[in-house]
């Protein structure tokens, strides 16, 4: 069970990062993008690796493994600008229990270095209970709920009990 | 324009070089999206693209139908069901975009479809376009 002391709680900001042509251009070409854009999900690079901090505070009690991304929002409250800087703060904004699993919402604001806000990015993780039943993988039990949910980092490692930490995936 | 209406429709190949390459730009690098052991160890039937691969799909429709991405201010998705995508063929995606809502402001709301096969993979997304300045 997630540290519901935790809701409404604010990470400190990042430090700010660059939009640089290099990952815009990396991120755009992956999709298939060629018309020169900053594609409106870029920020997802930015925004997962900002919760890190949460995700290794072990008073929450998240446990990667059994995490699913079911849900993301972008609100872009002006154009992103190759060349800026921009920082991200999390905020653990809801976490909601749903037939005995756990819905966490993490909301980001990015901003950039005059304050000025960039982009709300909201991500809404399935965390699967844990308990008797752990040995059941968790795709098979997010298939159970009414809205499966993307298949994230930890799953894998998760499923496969394998040793490797369950991370380098918080994006999917 | 009228609530309804198509706006766009479009299909999309992912293969698992595609796959590959987002994991690199996007820091996702799940084994789960490129390893099919991995992927079958986690209750899956093969290799998956990552949920924020078909959202970026869905967002380059809607990037390609604005003429760009500046006045799309709002983007949301579910993730209803993972694509598969195997390793000696591309999966398909097939997003398709209808005017949803019209705003008193000139901004349109996109409902959109995203299916794979016979399942739909986003439900729902939507995005929201301001009007042209």
């Amino acid at each position: 069970m997630l540290n519901r002391a935790y809701i409404g709680r604010r990470l400190p900001a990042t430090t700010p990062v660059e939009i640089t042509e290099e990952a815009v251009a990396a991120f755009a070409a992956a999709l298939g993008e060629t018309g020169g854009h900053i594609p409106p999900t870029f920020l997802i690079s930015l925004t997962l690796p900002a919760s890190d901090a949460l995700i290794d505070d072990p008073d929450f009690g998240l446990d990667f493994s059994r995490v699913l991304h079911r849900e993301q929002r972008f609100s872009h409250h002006r154009p992103l600008r190759i060349g800026e800087r921009v920082s991200c703060t999390v905020q653990v904004e809801d976490v909601k229990v749903v037939a005995g699993n756990e819905l966490l919402t993490l909301r980001t604001e990015v901003t950039a270095e005059d304050s000025e806000p960039v982009a709300t990015v909201s991500t809404v993780l399935f965390v699967a209970a844990g308990g008797d039943d752990e040995e059941q993988s968790v795709a098979a039990r997010g298939d159970d709920v009414e809205q499966s949910a993307d298949v994230t980092p930890g799953v894998a490692a998760g499923a496969a009990r394998s040793p490797e930490p369950a991370r380098g995936g918080e994006a999917s | 324009m009228n609530s309804g209406d198509e706006l766009f429709r479009r299909d999309f190949e992912i293969t698992r070089a595609d796959l590959v390459a987002y994991a690199g730009a996007s820091g996702d690098q799940n084994p789960i999206h490129q390893d099919d052991d991995a992927a079958r160890a986690a209750g899956l039937p093969g290799v998956i693209a990552h949920g924020m691969y078909t959202m970026g799909l869905a967002a380059r429709a809607v990037t390609e139908w604005a003429g760009g991405p500046e006045r799309i201010t709002e983007l949301t998705a579910r993730f209803a069901k993972p694509v598969v995508v195997p390793a000696d063929a591309p999966a398909t995606v097939t997003v398709v975009g209808t005017v949803r809502r019209l705003h008193d402001d000139g901004a349109v709301e996109i409902a959109m479809t995203a299916t794979s096969g016979a399942d739909k993979v986003l439900a729902p997304a939507r995005a929201t376009v301001a009007a042209a300045s």
